[in-house]
């Protein structure tokens, strides 16, 4: 579909972005672009819909060299989502997605209706969201419309640069899954330049990782993973994912945002802090944040008329591990105590606790939460 | 002189001079209507050219800025000796007087565009053209209203002197009010230039609220 033949860039300054690529994407396949800033992942990417022209090399889509079309003409064949969305402010969401469609001179029939069916795709009201402007929708709803947008003019090729890293976590994860789902049904060639792993590694048939110009590796997330070419490679996509393998250790374990007290506190600032956290239990540490015990929601009630009682008088104190202490002693503890969660320590000093669902996670290899989104995930 | 008598001095002055005065108006606007054109046909697609060429857009800013800072009455002063009296000096002059707010605020409006809505513009496949037309000059029109609107003001208040060249406009009714020493008839000339430059910019202060696209306005 798209091939890039000894491409290089160099910028006027003298500077190399890009020394020599040769890169092959397939139809249908969702390529991500990764590296580090300044590897020439964005500009690769731009050289497909002639934004920045090469100084060396040739590109082809379908066979034909880019360099001999008209680039207006290219574009329009082209999808293209940004970063920062670039929805124009003036125009309705509907006349935001009828633009390509409309500079191509598609009947107003067809253009209507294909803005409803793609409004409905992402999963926006089209009676509610048509003829609201950009300014009043939420930034993950923005980039709905900025990905259906660039769908609209039903383009083989869609680039994607970095779309959703200006987007808050959880917006992220939702377009990532609607990315997956509505590649599924559309089956287009995407180019998707990211600098993050976990994005590349979640959404991309092959990843390529760029380095100073160059592909280091091209290949799918499963044999990145396992096959690492390189120290650079392995370093890049993070040696906790490559040492899936072997036993996790209560780093892997557990969660580091954890809810504490000081042990000097009364049992009312311990409950008034398990209501703002929405959490049923707290660490109590000292100085320091050494740690000195555990003190749950049902200890506090039982005690709470007393108000002699301090936390330090009514804490448990259940034995801490340490980070490098092995999956099989935690579960082993899990199983013999009736403990809901073990603390983690560094010389005394408080470094995380390791509930039931802190350890599940961490064995999926999932990322871990804070202790209070791990309650609402338990709700 | 007793105020009820100089107000009944201001009134009868107003009658009896009625035509004087509307003749006076309607010069006023023609200068400063036409010399108000003749500035954004000038400086609009100017302000465009240099925002493309952002080199350029320092001297040819600073120019209109040294035109501007010439003193009004100068300026007439130094036109008559090329051009002579009459209305193509006064024109001349308002127009340059003119052409720095409508520059700057066209200039400033093209360059505040949100560069993103341009980017993508382009890489969906907007000709120049189209970016100009569709994205660039709408996103930028209240600046550019708000800079026609500052030069119109300006310039009614500057063409009252258009009459040293002999251009007419309410600058007459002012002068010959000055020179026979009446104070009413300087007021007869002062008030309508005066109604002329707040009723315009009134107009034009709806103008650019209606020029701000409704998107712009609205808020999460």
């Amino acid at each position: 579909m798209i091939t890039f033949k000894n491409v290089s860039k160099q910028f006027p300054d003298g500077t190399t972005a890009l020394k020599d690529i040769n890169l092959h994407i397939e139809k249908g396949e969702l390529l991500t672009l990764i590296g580090p800033s300044g590897c020439g992942k964005t500009t690769t990417m731009k050289m497909i819909n002639r934004l920045i022209e090469p100084t060396g090399g040739q590109i082809y889509i379908d066979g034909i060299q880019i360099a001999e079309q008209d680039p207006v003409e290219l574009r329009r064949s082209i999808g293209y989502v940004i970063q920062q969305i670039g929805l124009l402010p003036h125009m309705t969401i509907a006349e935001n997605i009828s633009l390509i469609p409309k500079l191509k001179k598609w009947e107003k029939n067809k253009i209507d209706k294909r803005v409803d069916e793609l409004l409905d795709l992402v999963g926006l009201e089209p009676s509610t969201f048509r003829s609201r402007y950009p300014l009043e929708l939420s930034g993950g709803q923005q980039q709905r419309v900025g990905v259906i947008r660039a769908l609209a003019a039903e383009p083989p090729i869609i680039l994607m640069d970095e779309p959703f890293s200006a987007l808050d976590p959880i917006s992220r994860e939702q377009l990532q899954d609607e990315l997956i789902k509505l590649q599924k049904e559309i089956q287009k060639t995407i180019v998707f330049v990211t600098h993050d792993m976990d994005e590349a590694m979640k959404i991309a048939d092959r990843i390529a990782i760029m380095k100073d110009g160059e592909i280091l590796q091209l290949d799918t997330p499963d044999r990145i993973l396992r096959h690492p070419k390189n120290e650079f490679v392995r370093d890049f996509v993070g040696d906790e994912r490559i040492a899936k393998g072997q036993t996790p250790s209560a780093r892997d374990l557990m969660i580091r945002k954890v809810a504490t007290v000081k042990d000097s506190r009364g049992l009312a600032e311990a409950f008034r802090l398990m209501k703002s956290e929405r959490v049923d239990s707290l660490v109590v540490t000292g100085p320091e944040q050494v740690y000195q015990g555990v003190i749950t929601l049902e200890v506090v009630q039982e005690h709470y008329e007393d108000d002699s009682k301090r936390i330090v008088d009514v804490m448990s104190e259940p034995e801490p591990v340490t980070s490098d202490t092995v999956y099989p002693e935690i579960a082993k503890r899990f199983a013999e105590e009736t403990v809901k969660m073990i603390p983690v320590v560094n010389e005394k000093k408080l470094e995380g606790v390791i509930t039931n669902g802190s350890m599940m996670r961490g064995l999926a290899g999932l990322d871990q939460v804070s202790q209070r989104k791990e309650g609402a995930l338990n709700e | 002189m007793n105020d009820r008598n100089f107000f009944v001095l201001f009134i009868e002055t107003i009658q009896g001079r009625w035509d004087d005065i509307l003749v006076a108006l309607q010069e006023h606007l023609f200068l400063s209507f036409i010399s108000i054109v003749i500035a954004i046909v000038i400086s609009v697609p100017l302000g465009i050219f240099i925002s493309r060429r952002k080199k350029l857009a320092e001297p040819f800013i600073a120019i209109s800025a040294i035109f501007q800072t010439v003193p009004s009455l100068a300026l007439f002063g130094f036109l008559i000796p090329f051009l002579g009296i009459g209305n193509t000096t006064a024109i001349i002059a308002l127009t340059v007087y003119a052409l720095l707010p409508i520059l700057r605020n066209t200039y400033t409006g093209i360059t505040s565009v949100d560069q993103s809505s341009i980017e993508a513009g382009r890489g969906m496949g907007m000709t120049n053209l189209q970016i100009l037309q569709k994205i660039e000059i709408p996103l930028s029109l209240p600046v550019i209203m708000a800079g026609v609107r500052t030069a119109t003001v300006l310039t009614i208040g500057v063409a009252t002197l258009a009459t040293f060249v002999g251009a007419g406009g309410l600058g007459d009714i002012i002068y010959r009010g000055l020179t026979s020493n009446k104070d009413e008839l300087v007021l007869a000339g002062a008030l309508p230039a005066t109604i002329l430059a707040l009723g315009f910019d009134l107009i034009l202060k709806l103008l650019e609220n209606a020029a701000t696209p409704k998107g712009i306005k609205a808020k999460k």
